[in-house]
């Protein structure tokens, strides 16, 4: 392998210049002239463009829990479908795009190239309200482009595009109205039938255990009370009335105050008490009728007694006395009482274990409510907006710069292309002969021979051109001139000085 | 321009003055007059009488035109002198006084750079030069002088002529050509064969201040060289600047590896 054994200095690098110049300059303008061909010839892409602002965009707060949605979202649906397939395909037909027939392959080709061709671009604006809403920027306007080869389709295209966005709009406002007002309707009744349901559980329960329930308790215990003091009276007419029974029948002991809930002095023997009733009632019957109250009232007395005390069936039904019959009806009403408190006692017990179902009955049936109350605004707000859209002063499209024949192509950039071609020409240029000089392995200088061969240079010989002796004569010739001239200005000089 | 004269002085010191001396009159006494030859002083322009070279005037216009620069620009024929000076110092050992002159590709400048070193010699006032045609497949010294190629080194080789009946002086002092002659393809062999040596042997040693340079083919496209470089006392290689390769020059040195190689010359420099 030949050694490099080249020096590389500034006479190496005039040098260089000098050997590749003509490299350089061919394939720099090779490559320059195919740069400007290129930006004559090449193919010329006009596009039109229609700007759209997106007007009154109705902000969250106006219609509650219902947002419009991202304009974003709205806008790349849309744009789904202004270039579906179909509406493609009527425009490529329409207008005669991409040269396309009937043939299915071609048409196919043609729809997948016009989507390329359609260009969306959003402009942004910063939230002019400044809400909260960090990940959000509002939209506020957008373009729409269509590039192609002839001036006036292009313009005719995107004019077709822009309508068939205004058109796709409305329609998705008035679908997304009726999709979610159906959809809340429905959601609506069924939450109606739920808490139809619920309240009839409720009331049933209700029902079932009325005063049984957490909100009777402070009601028991007002009537317990109200019953106590019932049975203190009664009880206390029960130990007159029996106290004079027994003073009326004289020998019978004292009265047996029996049943009453801690009231009275000690009992004697009921026995003995039941004996002096019978008697007493005896007596009555023989002064007065049966219906007599103190007759009544004395069986009454005896019945109780005697049930007190096991006996059955009426032994001596006939001997009750007037007074006896009040004491019965006492006896029975006091009864009564125990049996009421009994029970209000019972309900007040029983309260607290039915509080865990009542509870959650009644939160089931409030939830369902309130859903219920929830859906039905909603469904108000979007018979809002319904309203607002028919009186156009809902959010629409709206085209602020209509789509105009395009007088100069977009494409080629005829600046940035010669830019480009200069830095290619130049780049090609020189790694042209760069590439030249390594691969010439001719040696380049005096040094490098002496270098490579180890020989001494005896000598440098120029190259002479062949026309050399006529450049060396002129040379010559101007020399000869000039040395004249030279002599002549000194001799004017040494003259003016010795003058 | 300075560069070349300080080489000028650098040869003329390493000379020692030596050539100045011997061309410049060093008194009256020894003051010579062209053209006559008086046996009293040793040192004296030698101006030989052609009697037996033929003498044809070349045009001088046609030598120009024919770049042998040594007759036309000063600036060259400097470069002549230099080269000239430094072969000679390299082969100032007595006896030596064949050069053979060549390259390694055709075109190189071998044959010109031949003439004008052999020019330049015959302007030292007391050496000859015989210029000998050596590549004998394609002799190309006489078109440069303008002369017929007539016979010369090949028709000796094949026994057809004599040396002296061959030679020819171009109108210039001190300087004799020796044409290639008829081509011959098998010139490597005539080259190589026992006449060649014999008829060296007889031009080094004819006269005694003759210098012989051999103007001969490129080494990489014929054998030539090679069979000469064994019979001469020096080789000088011509390399043509941006044209010959590295390889090239390597391949020719590895060729003449154990010859005489004095040097080489970079020719044809673009400054």
């Amino acid at each position: 392998m030949a050694e490099q054994t080249e020096i590389y200095d500034i006479k190496f690098l005039k040098g260089f210049i000098r050997r590749r110049k003509k490299v350089f300059i061919t394939v720099f303008s090779v490559v320059m002239v195919a740069a400007i061909l290129f930006s004559i010839f090449a193919p010329k892409t006009y596009v039109s463009t229609a700007t759209f602002l997106i007007e009154g965009q109705i902000s969250e707060e106006v219609v509650k829990g219902m947002p419009v949605g991202y304009i974003d979202e709205r806008l790349q649906t849309i744009t789904q479908q202004v270039l579906s397939r179909d509406k493609l395909l009527e425009i490529i037909q329409q207008y005669n795009l991409y040269g396309a027939r009937d043939d299915q392959a071609a048409l196919e080709v043609a729809v997948k190239k016009m989507r390329e061709d359609v260009i969306v671009r959003t402009i942004r604006a910063e939230d002019l309200d400044k809400r909260p809403s960090p990940t959000r920027f509002n939209t506020v306007a957008f373009t729409l482009s269509y590039q192609g080869k002839d001036p006036k389709t292009v313009q005719q295209v995107t004019s077709r595009l822009a309508s068939l966005y205004i058109e796709k709009n409305e329609l998705a406002k008035e679908q997304y109205v009726a999709q979610t007002t159906a959809v809340l309707k429905q959601k609506a009744d069924q939450l109606k039938e739920q808490a139809e349901i619920l309240g009839r559980k409720l009331s049933d329960f209700k029902r079932q255990h009325a005063g049984e329930l957490p909100d009777s308790i402070s009601f028991n215990l007002e009537q317990i009370y109200r019953l106590n003091t019932q049975l203190e009276e009664v009880n206390s007419k029960i130990s007159f009335l029996e106290s004079r029974g027994k003073n009326a029948s004289g020998t019978l002991g004292p009265v047996v105050a029996s049943g009453s809930q801690g009231s009275g002095p000690a009992a004697t023997d009921p026995w003995t008490h039941l004996a002096q009733l019978r008697l007493h009632l005896q007596n009555l019957k023989a002064r007065y009728s049966e219906k007599h109250p103190d007759v009544v009232k004395t069986r009454n007395e005896i019945r109780q007694l005697e049930d007190s005390l096991g006996i059955t069936g009426d032994q001596s039904g006939s001997s009750s006395s007037p007074g006896d019959t009040e004491l019965k009806r006492y006896l029975k009403q006091r009864e009564e009482i125990q049996r009421k408190i009994a029970e209000f006692t019972r309900r007040n017990q029983i309260a607290p274990l039915l509080q865990t179902e009542y509870n959650k009955l009644t939160a089931d049936y409030d939830s369902v409510m309130k859903q219920y109350n929830d859906t039905r605004m909603k469904l108000a707000d979007a018979n809002v907006i319904k309203k607002m859209d028919e009186s156009q002063m809902g959010e629409r499209f709206y085209i602020i710069d209509q789509p105009v024949v395009p007088q100069k192509p977009d494409k080629p950039k005829p600046m940035k292309i010669l830019f480009a071609g200069l830095f290619a020409s130049m780049f090609c240029g020189l790694f042209a002969s760069v590439l030249m000089e390594n691969l010439d392995h001719s040696i380049k200088s005096a040094e490098h021979l002496q270098k490579l061969t180890k020989l001494p240079v005896l000598t440098v010989i120029p190259l002479i051109p062949n026309d050399e002796e006529d450049a060396r004569t002129a040379g010559n010739a101007i020399a000869g001139v000039l040395t004249e001239f030279k002599i002549r200005v000194a001799s004017l000089l040494s003259r003016w000085k010795n003058a | 321009m300075s560069r070349l004269k300080k080489a000028l002085e650098k040869a003329r010191e390493a000379r020692g003055d030596l050539w100045d001396e011997k061309t410049r009159p060093a008194d009256d006494s020894l003051a010579v007059q062209p053209g006559v030859s008086s046996p009293a002083v040793e040192f004296k322009p030698f101006k030989p009488k052609y009697s037996q070279t033929q003498v044809v005037q070349c045009d001088q216009e046609l030598l120009r035109k024919n770049k042998v620069i040594a007759v036309c620009t000063q600036d060259s024929a400097d470069r002549m002198k230099i080269l000239r000076t430094q072969i000679l110092n390299q082969m100032c050992v007595e006896g030596r006084n064949t050069l053979l002159v060549t390259s390694c590709n055709p075109g190189e400048g071998k044959t010109l750079t031949a003439i004008n070193l052999a020019i330049s010699y015959s302007h030292q006032l007391n050496t000859t030069v015989l210029l000998v045609d050596a590549d004998i497949k394609k002799p190309s010294i006489h078109t440069y002088f303008g002369l017929d190629n007539g016979p010369g080194l090949a028709d000796c080789l094949i026994q057809k002529a004599a040396v002296s009946d061959v030679l020819v002086n171009p109108g210039m002092d001190r300087i004799v050509i020796l044409r290639g002659g008829t081509p011959q393809t098998n010139s490597a062999e005539l080259l190589s064969s026992h006449s060649m040596g014999v008829l060296l042997r007889e031009m080094k040693n004819r006269y005694r201040n003759r210098f012989i340079i051999l103007d001969s083919a490129p080494v990489l496209t014929s054998a030539d060289p090679l069979v000469l470089a064994g019979i001469v006392d020096a080789i000088l290689i011509v390399v043509e600047a941006e044209k010959t390769q590295r390889e090239d020059v390597q391949k020719v040195l590895e060729m003449l590896r154990d010859r005489p190689i004095i040097g080489t010359v970079f020719n044809k420099m673009v400054e």
